[in-house]
C-alpha cells in the first residue's frame, strides 16, 4: 500500500490521544447523559478521526468513523438521548477504532468494521434500533480485533459462546483464547449447560451467536493463533466457568485475530514523534529569542573592553556558533510542511470548480518546503481564499476558453518555494488576468478612491486596489465572492506575518498572487542604520543591498524623486530624514548611506551593521505608524524596527499632493501616525 | 626638512586621509553587503558568513589603524612647523653674528646655540614621530596583509558554494579590487614618510 508516512506518523499519537479522550467522554456520558460539552467533544473526536482517516485514505475507518459520527450528530443536536446502550455501542466502537489504527500502524488499510455493530450504530443514529430489555445489547457482537484497548496483552481472552438453539438441555460450547499455563497462547473450548450459561449472560458477558457462525468463529481464532509465534491451539472440554471468570465477549464475524494496542505501548512509528503543546514550543522560543539578545549583549561588551582579551574573543565566537545552533533547532521544532496548508485545496477546487462549471487542473508544488507553524496555521483561510477568488474572478468557463484558445481545462498552481531565508507561496491561474481599468472604475464607484486619484495610479498601485477592504469586482454577491471580504484579509494576514504580497497579471495569460513569509518568525536579522543621532532597525529580508548614494543619479519626476541605480534600474527614493525628522538629508553637507530595498532606496545617515534581534511587540503606537516593532540592541538599547513597506508607501502619499492641483499644503512629514504639516 | 618636502608630507597625508576613508567605508559596505547577502540566504551560506564577519572586523581594524597613523600626521607637521621656525630663527642669529663681524657677542652666540639646540630636539622628536608614523603605516599594512588573506578565503568559500556562488565570488573580486586601492595608496604614502625620515634621520 503507499500510505503517507509523514501523515500517518502524525496522525497516529493524536488519533490515540482522540481515543483516549473519546473513551473518558463516552464513560463520562454514562453517568451524565445530558453532559453537552461531553458529547460536544466525543463528536468532535469522531468528526476529527474521520478527516485524519479520510487523509490516508483509509475508507472503512473514514465509513466508521462517520456513523458513530452520525449518531453523536443527532444526540448533540437533541434528536436522540444517550444511554447505556448507546454507550456500549460508542465504546465498541471505540474498540474497533483502535484495532483500525492497529492496522495502519502496520502499514496496511483497515479492514471494514463489525457489519452488525455498524448496523446497530445506523439503526441508534436513525431511531429505528429497538432497546427491549430482552435483545442482546449490541455490546455483545463485537468483532475480536476490536477488544478493549485497556485489556492487557498476555492475558487476551477471546470468548465466543455459541448457542445450539433454545434447547435448554443442550450443551453451550465456549471458545476462550487464553494464555495456557506455560504462557503460551492457546484456545480452549468449553461446554456447559443452559442454566450456568444464563448465569454467565447476567454477567453481562453473553456473547451469543448461532450454530452457523460458531465455525468459521473458530476458523478464524484458529487462523489468528496461526499467526502468533509458538501458538498452540489446545482443544479441551473444560468445567464450567463461573460468572467472574468470564472474560470480555468478542464479535462473532472478525476476520482475524489482532493484538490489542495499549495505550501505553505505541508502536515504533509513534515512538520516532512525541507530541508537545505548542504553548510549550512557545515559551521555548521566547526563551531562546532572551538568550539571542544576551548573547548579543555580551558580544557588544566584549568588543567594547578597552583591552582586547583573546580568551573572551573566543568565548564570544563559540557561544555565538552555539546560540546560532540552538535557534535552529528551535526554529526547526516549529517548522511544518506545506503540506498541512495545501491539503484542504483539492477538495476546495472540486466543489468549486463544479458548482461554478469550470474546469481546473489543481497543480501543487513544494509540498515539502517548510515554514514556522505560525503562517501554517495562519495562511490557511487566505491560501483557500486565494484559490477561490482565482477560480471565481480568473478562470474562465471552459466554452470561452476554448473561443480564446485555451485549454478548457485551466491550470491552478499552488506552490511553495525555499527562497533563501523566506518561504515563497505562489498561487498562478491561466485565466484572463486583471483587468487594469475594470479595477479602477469599481474602486471609483465603491468610493475608495476619486477619480482623481484614479487618473494618477500606476498599473501596479491599481492592481493593488484588489486588496483595499470592500473591494469587489462582482456586482452580485454570491457564495464565493462579492462581498469584498477576503483580498483584504489576504494581505493583512500576510502583513502579520511579516510577509510580502505581490501581484503579477497579465491580461488573457493569467495572474500570479505571490507572497513571501520569513522562515521563521523567530529571530529577525535586522539592520541597524543611524539617522542623525536616532538608531533604527530594518529586517534584512527587506534588504537588498547597500549602496553610496551619489547625488548625480537622483532625479526628480512627477514631483516624486527617484534614484538610477546603475544602467537599468530606477527606483524610489526615500529620504528618511525627511519622513521621520521632518528635516531632508543634506547629501553634500551630511554623510549619507543609501539601503536599497526591494521597495526603494532608503537614505540614511550611516549604517551601522547587523545583528539578530527578537521581535517585542509595541502596542503603545497607533495603528497607524511605520514599525513593525521593536528590538534591544547588544549595547542594551531599545530600538524601533522600521517597516519599509509602509514607509515607502507613506513617502508615495506625501508626494502624492505634489502631484495633485487639489492640495495646496504638501504634508512634510509624519510621525507616529500624526501628519505633521 | 625643507617646506617642499613638509608640503609633499602633508598632500601625501592629505590625499592618503580622502582614499583611506572613501575605500574603509566602501569595504565597509562591501562587507555589510555580504552579511547581508548571507542573512537572506538563511543557513546556506554560513561559511561565507564567518569571512564577511572576518572581514568586516578586519575592517574595522584597518580603520582604527588608519586613524592611530593619521592622529600622527598632525603632531609631526607641526613639529616640522617648529623645526623650520627654529632653524630660521637660528638663522638669524648666524646673519647678526655676521654683521657685527670682530665685535664679540656672546649672548648672541648663546642665543644662536639655544636656537640650534631646540632645532636639534626638535628633529630627533619629529624623528620618532616619523619612527612612530611609519610603524603606524605597518600596522595598516599588516591590516591590508589579513584582509587580503581574509578576502582569499571569500574567493574558496565562494567557489565553494553552491549557492549565490557567482554574487559572493564577485562580492570577494570587489573587496579585493577596495583592497588594492588601499594598498597602493597606503604603499605611496610609505614611500613619502620613508624619504623623509631618511633625509631626517641623516641631518640627526
Amino acid at each position: 500500500m503507499s500510505m503517507d508516512k509523514e501523515i500517518l506518523q502524525d496522525f497516529l499519537p493524536e488519533a490515540t490521544e482522540l481515543l483516549e479522550n473519546a473513551q473518558t467522554e463516552a464513560l463520562s456520558l454514562e453517568n451524565h447523559p445530558d453532559d453537552t460539552q461531553a458529547i460536544a467533544a466525543l463528536f468532535r473526536a469522531f468528526h476529527t478521526l474521520k478527516g485524519g482517516a479520510g487523509f490516508l485514505e483509509a475508507v472503512q475507518m473514514v465509513e466508521w468513523c462517520h456513523h458513530l459520527e452520525d449518531l453523536l450528530d443527532k444526540v448533540r443536536s437533541g434528536k436522540l438521548r444517550f444511554n447505556s446502550q448507546m454507550s456500549d455501542v460508542v465504546l465498541q466502537g471505540l474498540d474497533v477504532i483502535q484495532g483500525m489504527l492497529e492496522e495502519l500502524r502496520q502499514g496496511e488499510y483497515p479492514s471494514a468494521g463489525p457489519a452488525d455493530l455498524g448496523k446497530t450504530i445506523q439503526a441508534m443514529a436513525s431511531g429505528s434500533y429497538s432497546s427491549a430489555a430482552d435483545d442482546p445489547p449490541p455490546a455483545q457482537v463485537e468483532q475480536d480485533h476490536a477488544q478493549p484497548s485497556t485489556q492487557p496483552q498476555n492475558s487476551t481472552s477471546d470468548e465466543v459462546r455459541a448457542d445450539p438453539g433454545a434447547d435448554r438441555d443442550a450443551a453451550i460450547l465456549y471458545v476462550e483464547q487464553k494464555p495456557q499455563k506455560d504462557g503460551s497462547p492457546g484456545i480452549f473450548l468449553q461446554q456447559e449447560t443452559e442454566a450456568s450459561a444464563e448465569h454467565a449472560c447476567s454477567a453481562g458477558a453473553s456473547d451469543l451467536i448461532t450454530e452457523e457462525e460458531f465455525e468459521p468463529c473458530l476458523d478464524q481464532l484458529q487462523a489468528g493463533e496461526k499467526n502468533t509465534a509458538n501458538a498452540s491451539a489446545d482443544v479441551s472440554e473444560s468445567p464450567a466457568k463461573t460468572a467472574s471468570e468470564a472474560p470480555v465477549a468478542e464479535p462473532p464475524a472478525a476476520k482475524k485475530a489482532i493484538q490489542p494496542v495499549t495505550v501505553g505501548h505505541p508502536a515504533e512509528n509513534a515512538e520516532s514523534t512525541l507530541r508537545v503543546e505548542s504553548a510549550r514550543l512557545d515559551a521555548v522560543m521566547n526563551q531562546v529569542g532572551e538568550l539571542v539578545l544576551l548573547r548579543n549583549r555580551f558580544a557588544a561588551a566584549v568588543q567594547g573592553l578597552s583591552q582586547e582579551d583573546e580568551e573572551m574573543a573566543r568565548i564570544v565566537r563559540e557561544m555565538d556558533l552555539t546560540v546560532n545552533d540552538m535557534q535552529d533547532t528551535v526554529m526547526r521544532l516549529r517548522m511544518q510542511p506545506c503540506k498541512r496548508l495545501f491539503q484542504q485545496l483539492p477538495r476546495v477546487v472540486r466543489d468549486v470548480s463544479r458548482q461554478l462549471g469550470k474546469q481546473v487542473d489543481l497543480v501543487i508544488e513544494g509540498e515539502d518546503v517548510e515554514i514556522d507553524k505560525k503562517v501554517v496555521d495562519a495562511l490557511s483561510a487566505p491560501l483557500v481564499h486565494l484559490v477561490r477568488n482565482s477560480m471565481d474572478h480568473g478562470i474562465e468557463i471552459p466554452a470561452e476558453r476554448k473561443m480564446l484558445g485555451k485549454p478548457e481545462t485551466a491550470t491552478l498552481r499552488v506552490a511553495a518555494l525555499h527562497l533563501g531565508d523566506k518561504v515563497r507561496i505562489e498561487v498562478s491561474d491561466d485565466g484572463q488576468g486583471i483587468d487594469r481599468q475594470k479595477v479602477v472604475r469599481k474602486a471609483v464607484e465603491k468610493a475608495l478612491i476619486t477619480p482623481e486619484q484614479a487618473a494618477r495610479l500606476s498599473d501596479s498601485e491599481a492592481i493593488d486596489l484588489i486588496f483595499r477592504p470592500g473591494f469587489s469586482t462582482n456586482d452580485t454577491v454570491t457564495e464565493f465572492s462579492g462581498r469584498g471580504v477576503g483580498m483584504d484579509v489576504v494581505k493583512e494576514t500576510t502583513h502579520q506575518l511579516r510577509g510580502r504580497l505581490d501581484v503579477q497579471t497579465e491580461p488573457g495569460r493569467g495572474t500570479t498572487v505571490a507572497m513571501e513569509f520569513p522562515l521563521t518568525l523567530a529571530v529577525l536579522p535586522v539592520l541597524y542604520l543611524r539617522l542623525r543621532r536616532e538608531i533604527y532597525a530594518l529586517p534584512i529580508s527587506a534588504v537588498e543591498s547597500l549602496l553610496d548614494v551619489d547625488p548625480a543619479h537622483i532625479h526628480q519626476t512627477q514631483g516624486q524623486t527617484i534614484y538610477q541605480v546603475g544602467n537599468q534600474q530606477v527606483v524610489p527614493l526615500l529620504d528618511l530624514g525627511s519622513i521621520l525628522h521632518g528635516e531632508s538629508l543634506h547629501l553634500e553637507n551630511e554623510p549619507t548611506d543609501g539601503i536599497l530595498t526591494e521597495r526603494g532606496l532608503l537614505v540614511v545617515s550611516e549604517v551601522l551593521g547587523n545583528e539578530d534581534s527578537v521581535v517585542k511587540p509595541v502596542d503603545f503606537m497607533p495603528d497607524q505608524n511605520w514599525y513593525q516593532g521593536a528590538t534591544i540592541s547588544g549595547k542594551g538599547n531599545v530600538v524601533l524596527i522600521l517597516d519599509v513597506g509602509t514607509l515607502m508607501r507613506r513617502s508615495l502619499d506625501q508626494s502624492a499632493p505634489a502631484r495633485s492641483p487639489t492640495r495646496s499644503k504638501p504634508v512634510v512629514a509624519s510621525l507616529f501616525g500624526q501628519e505633521v504639516a | 626638512m625643507d617646506m617642499e618636502r613638509l608640503m609633499d608630507l602633508v598632500d601625501a597625508s592629505h590625499a592618503l586621509n580622502q582614499t583611506l576613508a572613501k575605500a574603509l567605508r566602501e569595504i565597509d559596505r562591501m562587507a555589510l553587503n555580504a552579511l547581508v547577502l548571507v542573512k537572506r540566504q538563511g543557513n546556506a551560506l554560513a561559511g561565507y558568513g564567518v569571512v564577511a564577519q572576518a572581514f568586516r572586523e578586519r575592517a574595522a581594524f584597518l580603520k582604527d589603524a588608519a586613524e592611530a597613523m593619521q592622529a600622527l600626521v598632525s603632531p609631526l607637521i607641526q613639529t616640522q612647523m617648529r623645526i623650520l621656525e627654529y632653524t630660521r630663527m637660528g638663522n638669524v642669529y648666524v646673519k647678526q653674528m655676521a654683521s657685527a663681524q670682530e665685535a664679540c657677542c656672546p649672548s648672541l652666540a648663546a642665543m644662536r646655540q639655544q636656537w640650534a639646540q631646540s632645532t636639534t630636539d626638535r628633529e630627533a622628536e619629529a624623528h620618532a614621530l616619523l619612527g612612530q608614523l611609519l610603524h603606524a603605516v605597518s600596522r595598516v599594512q599588516e591590516g591590508i596583509a589579513d584582509q587580503e588573506y581574509v578576502v582569499v578565503n571569500g574567493r574558496i568559500e565562494a567557489a565553494l558554494s553552491q549557492v549565490a556562488s557567482r554574487q559572493l565570488t564577485r562580492v570577494s573580486q570587489d573587496m579585493g579590487t577596495a583592497l588594492g586601492k588601499v594598498n597602493q595608496a597606503i604603499n605611496q604614502y610609505r614611500h613619502t614618510v620613508e624619504a623623509v625620515y631618511h633625509e631626517n634621520s641623516t641631518r640627526i
